[in-house]
């Protein structure tokens, strides 16, 4: 037998179709995959199923233009024809953004996706940019801790966010990352026609559990609302610690569109924070 | 209502504003593949095909697929899709005043010219009134004036539409396909003409299989103690009896040729593909066999090739054959092989959803295991061979027990069984053999497979209009509860796995499937008090059904539990969907006596009266029944010591 073509796949996910969840995403790229023809490898037993893993779930309403997927081929295929063939049979809302072939199985998307970066338009009860939001970001990354409750498996839990929050930041809606923003803006009717100026940029820890925006946003005293989330990257660690993208961005720039923008100029109190995060995982 | 500027009239950007606040929002989002996004333009037909369930189980349905479709590929007509918001959302909606819209362009329900409901069952009458009063439309026809839509029902609860006639401006009797293509015709030119309301209703009545409640009226005494049960014309305009509409070619209608493919969890998420509509194995209590007369096959070619088309245009990983009886399919042999030589390489897995345990041999089982295991399920209805004449229901006890012996040994596990109680003529030995069957069947199991297991179903019996059983006093809920614990202390640890449906449940089914005119205020004033999503156990009650009957004056003793007497007035007796009266007549007696009736199909006519009244006739491949089958075979069925 011969050996399995695992192709790394990244996606975004804009528009309306951010309501649906992680585990319809999953169906539905399996349905798209045979649409398209694949040469889908499958699991052995009872009840084949297509090998593909998915990476950290996201949450049902963020949009992304950073989501994941290792599927293995039981032929080679290149991996710009991939993405040409799903995107004729994927449902409006999902686009494939660059795809690449891994050597071997590579390492699990789950286990080495470490952070994540996200895009979010914040508002106050009025819907307006809230005031003095920069000054309660920066005094929040100031705190030794942020206890916030969580629920998991239908218990309410306190933990403490200020480990995951690995940077946070108010930028300005031109600055870098904005265009982002603006191709999930062109799908989102529901967002006020004058946008606000500023919006928060944040990278947060995806281990041991993948942190949110709305629960950073929960510990802020102003409580000021998301009304839209998009997550703009996922981040491995490379040989030397260093983030990095899990895709090469520069060997499959043929098949990006072009919208991806990376935000990796993490500070170097962000890093240990991530580096703590991690040992408190492990 | 004010227009915004970028679209027409699309509800999106409030809609979307309010998701992130109810459950599964990816219900109103749309987005399926395959969706169609027709621009409607104003010399179109505008329909809005609602489902009155949630989108979980509405989506999948054929009915409203094979509509969409059909009335999409029209020059005409423009169809889009809407489903009963869940009660989170309906609350979210009347706060914010977004009315009921469509999932496709996400219009509101106003702006159709026609609202067409389909009726699987009785219970979801209740949800038509809030899909309506969600839609701004008003609930009664009476109150409705120029500019509301035209409200239409289908569906085979409606083939007695009397419980809902004041609420719908028309219905449709029969395979919708024809109807609506008829209608849309008529409708296009009278608004083109701008014709008015009543004008409009005038025509829609003088299409075939149409019925338009408001030309009718209630005849005096035509009931018990003065009620006006039946009802008759009340203009010339209105024909005195409604014949249903029966597509007699299903390979002229090749639908769905490019079925919705969901974006999140829903029932039935598979390729769903009739190989036949209409059975003529006789059950004497199945409303679907009665009214979908005569067989109509597809030709195994064309089943491949909408197998194929569908599957490529879809992704699906399964194929579900759908009929009243899939092995009764005389091409099911071929159809079976070909589907795995095509696509066996691909992981499909293929599924007959209603299998006679008669007709299901080896062979069969080998082909539908063949790449994946799929569900079981077999339906022998009643316990004992006597009551299985007595429904007409002719499978033997060793019917079943080769096809148990067939599925263990073919590597199923698990077998589910579905019986019903409250038959006529039952008596606690028929209900205390159907643990016995079950019994026996996890025997044979248990010689294949340590944990071989049996899943036994059973619901209270309604009867249904059309049927011979329409006559029948409903059993009541007490006794439907005594025959349940009756068979519970049966099943006790035996390896069987005992499901019921609620006895309440049946009982207030009872009221509506059989009920005249008057039981529409029931079903208002069980809506007003809140009883939506009546086939949710969560939201059912069936306090609010009886004490609406007894504030409407209706009394279940009367209505429902009585047995009708021959010459009493039906509700549905100006509406022709199933045999002839006559005919259902002598199968009441001959059920009384327990004397069978043979499958038309293969013996010679006994004139029914659907294809002598309507000139159809079958449309089968083969003149022989499927291998093994004990009825029309001439094999002397064993009787149970």
């Amino acid at each position: 037998m011969t050996e399995n073509t695992t192709i790394r796949l990244r996606y975004e996910k804009t528009g309306r179709i951010r309501f649906v969840s992680h585990l319809d995403d999953v169906r539905l790229w399996e349905r798209a995959m045979r649409r398209a023809r694949l040469p889908l490898a499958f699991s052995q037993g009872f009840s084949p199923r297509p090998l593909m893993r998915f990476g950290p779930a996201l949450p049902t309403t963020f949009a992304s233009s950073a989501e994941y997927i290792d599927v293995e081929l039981a032929e080679e295929i290149i991996p710009e024809d991939l993405a040409t063939r799903l995107a004729a049979v994927l449902p409006e809302g999902y686009g494939v953004l660059c795809a690449e072939a891994l050597p071997g199985k590579g390492e699990s998307l789950q286990a080495a996706i470490v952070a994540a970066e996200y895009a979010v338009l914040v508002e106050d009860v009025s819907g307006r940019f809230p005031s003095g939001f920069e000054a309660e970001v920066v005094h929040a990354l100031e705190a030794d801790a942020l206890p916030v409750t969580i629920r998991r498996k239908g218990e309410e839990k306190v933990v403490d966010l200020r480990p995951a929050v690995l940077d946070a930041r108010v930028v300005p809606a031109d600055g870098a990352g904005a265009d982002v923003l603006a191709a999930a803006r062109a799908a989102t009717t529901a967002l006020p026609r004058d946008l606000p100026d500023h919006w928060l940029w944040c990278r947060l820890a995806s281990q041991p559990r993948s942190a949110r925006p709305t629960e950073f946003l929960s510990v802020l005293p102003s409580r000021p609302r998301a009304r839209l989330v998009h997550r703009s990257a996922q981040l491995v660690r490379d040989e030397t610690g260093s983030f990095a993208e899990p895709i090469d961005l520069s060997l499959s720039q043929e098949s990006c569109d072009g919208q991806i923008r990376t935000q990796t100029q993490g500070s170097e109190e962000a890093r240990q924070h991530a580096h703590a995060a991690a040992s408190e995982a492990g | 209502m004010t227009t915004s500027a970028h679209t027409s009239q699309s509800l999106w950007h409030r809609i979307e504003g309010v998701l992130p606040e109810v459950s599964k929002p990816a219900r109103y989002i749309g987005s399926e593949g395959n969706i169609i996004r027709k621009e409607p333009s104003p010399e179109m037909v505008r329909w809005l095909l609602v489902f009155p369930d949630t989108y979980e189980i509405g989506l999948p349905n054929l009915g409203i697929q094979i509509l969409y479709e059909l009335l999409n590929d029209r020059a005409d007509a423009q169809a889009e899709r809407a489903y009963a918001p869940w009660t989170d959302m309906a609350t979210v909606m009347r706060r914010e005043g977004i009315p009921l819209f469509s999932v496709d362009r996400h219009d509101p329900a106003r702006a159709f010219d026609v609202l067409g409901f389909t009726f699987p069952s009785e219970l979801l009458y209740t949800n038509l009134l809030e899909c309506l009063d969600l839609g701004g439309v008003p609930l009664r026809a009476s109150d409705r004036v120029e500019g509301d839509p035209l409200v239409i029902a289908g569906g085979h609860a409606v083939t007695n539409p009397e419980p809902i006639a004041p609420f719908v401006d028309a219905v449709v009797i029969g395979d919708g396909e024809d109807a609506v293509a008829d209608i849309t015709a008529v409708l296009g030119d009278l608004k083109a003409a701008g014709a008015s309301r009543e004008a409009r209703l005038t025509a829609l009545a003088a299409v075939d299989g149409v019925y338009v409640p408001s030309l009718y009226a209630p005849v005096p005494d035509s009931g018990l103690e003065g009620e006006g049960c039946s009802v008759a014309p009340k203009t010339a305009a209105a024909p005195d009896r409604i014949d249903k509409r029966t597509v007699a070619d299903l390979d002229a209608m090749p639908y769905p040729r490019r079925p919705l493919v969901p974006i999140t969890e829903v029932v039935h998420d598979r390729l769903n593909v009739e190989v036949f509509r209409g059975c003529t194995r006789g059950c004497r209590f199945c409303q679907a066999g009665m009214i979908t007369r005569p067989v109509r096959e597809r030709d195994p070619a064309a089943v491949r090739r909408t197998v194929a088309a569908g599957l490529a245009a879809s992704g699906y990983e399964d194929v579900s054959l759908l009929s009243l009886s899939s092995a009764d399919y005389s091409g099911i042999d071929t159809v079976l092989e070909d589907i795995m030589s095509d696509h066996g390489e691909d992981r499909i897995a293929v599924s007959l959803p209603s299998l006679r345990v008669d007709a299901f041999t080896v062979d069969i089982a080998a082909q539908v295991q063949r790449v994946k295991s799929t569900g079981l399920t077999f339906a022998p209805e009643a316990g004992t061979w006597r009551l299985r004449s007595v429904i007409n229901k002719l499978v033997t006890d060793d019917d079943l027990f080769a096809a148990a012996e067939a599925a263990y040994a073919s590597g199923w596990k698990r077998m589910k069984l579905y019986f019903m109680i409250g038959l006529p003529t039952e008596t606690d030995e028929d209900v205390l053999a159907i643990a016995a069957l079950a019994t026996r069947c996890v025997e044979i199991g248990r010689r294949h497979h340590k944990g071989a297991s049996v899943t036994v179903s059973v619901g209270g019996f309604v009867p249904k209009a059309h049927t011979p059983f329409q006559w029948f006093g409903q059993d009541p809920p007490h006794e439907l509860d005594r025959k349940l614990a009756l068979l519970k202390a049966a099943t006790r640890r035996s390896g069987i796995k005992l499901r019921w449906h609620d006895s309440a449940a049946s009982t207030a089914e009872g009221i509506v499937s059989r009920g005249d005119r008057r039981v529409a205020d029931v079903i208002e004033a069980v809506w007003r008090g809140g009883g939506v999503f009546q086939e949710w156990r969560e939201h059912f009650r069936l306090d609010r059904w009886l004490d609406a009957a007894q504030a409407c004056g209706l009394d279940p003793e009367t209505n429902v539990h009585r047995e009708r007497g021959r010459d009493e007035g039906l509700p549905w007796d100006h509406i022709a969907a199933g045999p002839r009266r006559e005919f259902l007549w002598d199968e009441w007696e001959d059920a009384h006596a327990a004397r069978e009736l043979e499958d038309c199909r293969w013996t010679p006519c006994y004139d029914c009266g659907i294809c002598t009244d309507y000139g159809l006739e079958h449309r089968v491949g083969s003149l022989t029944p499927p291998a093994g089958g004990s009825q029309g075979t001439g094999r002397v069925p064993a009787e149970v010591a």
